[in-house]
């Protein structure tokens, strides 16, 4: 013998809910889909804001152009750079940049603390140079490139460690001037290992022997 | 006992099948020899206590001793959900009581007003004397 029941029907959902669901829905889907990959970011802040470093825009003797050489404590007028020019390390430096934070901002490195707080050191240093600072040193983004360097190689390459200390110990004993003969082949020598290392880490880590 | 108030599933959109309970219209009504004589059309409900009380069906054409029914009408009887049995795997209502050749004697259905005449008459010809 059968038997069979009936039941009152439950009340559908507005439509107008689902309709407003489907929006939110793909509301969040845009913001994750279209925003700004954070990589981006600093890889183009500098790369645009160095563009006019190698050519002076201010005038020579001008107040600004005296302001940008940035003596450290005890340095001379005859130490500085010439006015009216840009100091090699500092154009080499810039031009490290981008590739320096597109390091840092790489997938498997950018969640790591220490670098992240690195990058930023070396963001603020270089922003400043790019930006012309009078009151910007060389010195800060010299060894805040060795310390990221430094964070980046304890993150994922072991086998770096020495390089990479080497280069920190290095940077520690620049001056952060680079207007004599000397001080300029320093630099550039310091910069040369930077690209150096730099390269190296651009590999994935089991890439290297 | 006052009569249950019997209304068509299909007129009270505010009802649908319990969940867990088969829809059987549409599913073939077999008689007690297994052959086919027609098709669940409706139910026809109670919605106070909520359950399913008699099958509308619509029978085949050309069944022996019934009448041909006018062109686009057909004939149409109930089967108290009682007297038949479900078999959900096979979408098929068999009635035991009722063969192919039988149905002829069964009372037709032809409007939706279920005198008490009616009713005793389906249960005389489903074999059971007392009135439901």
């Amino acid at each position: 013998m059968a038997e069979l029941r009936i039941q009152p029907k439950k009340p559908a959902p507005s439509p107008w809910l689902l309709v407003a669901l489907a929006v939110l829905v793909l509301a969040v889907a845009a913001y994750f889909y279209l925003r700004p990959e954070p990589a981006d970011e600093p890889a183009t802040t500098p790369a645009t804001t160095a563009a006019p470093a190698p050519t002076d825009t201010l005038a020579p003797n001008s107040p600004a152009a005296d302001a940008r050489a940035t003596p450290p404590p005890g340095d001379s007028l005859e130490t500085s750079p010439p006015l009216g020019s840009a100091s090699p390390a500092r154009v080499r430096l810039l031009e490290l940049a981008p590739q320096l934070t597109q390091l840092a901002d790489r997938a498997d490195l950018r969640d790591d603390a220490a670098i992240r707080e690195q990058r930023d050191n070396f963001t603020s240093a270089t922003s400043r140079l790019a930006d012309n600072d009078p009151a910007a040193s060389l010195r800060p983004g010299l060894v805040a490139a060795a310390s990221l360097l430094l964070a980046v190689q304890q993150k994922g390459y072991p086998n770096l460690e020495a390089e990479a200390s080497t280069l920190l110990q290095q940077a520690n004993q620049l001056s952060g001037r680079d207007a004599t003969t000397a001080e300029q082949a320093q630099n550039s020598a310091y910069l040369a290992q930077v690209a150096t290392l730099l390269n190296t880490l651009s590999y994935p880590a089991k890439d290297i022997l | 006992m006052p009569s249950p108030v019997l209304r068509r599933l299909r007129d009270l959109p505010t009802f649908e099948m319990a969940t867990g309970d088969p829809d059987p219209r549409g599913w073939t009504v077999r008689g007690g020899d297994g052959q086919a004589f027609g098709t669940v059309l409706e139910l026809l409900v109670d919605p106070e206590s909520q359950r399913v009380l008699y099958l509308n069906v619509e029978l085949a054409r050309g069944l022996p001793g019934v009448p041909t029914p006018a062109p686009h009408a057909e004939t149409q009887i109930l089967l108290p959900l009682e007297a038949v049995n479900l078999d959900t795997e096979g979408n098929s209502v068999f009635v035991t009581a009722l063969r192919r050749d039988t149905v002829s004697t069964y009372p037709t259905f032809v409007d939706f007003i279920l005198p008490t005449e009616f009713e005793d008459a389906m249960q005389r010809a489903l074999g059971n004397n007392a009135s439901a």
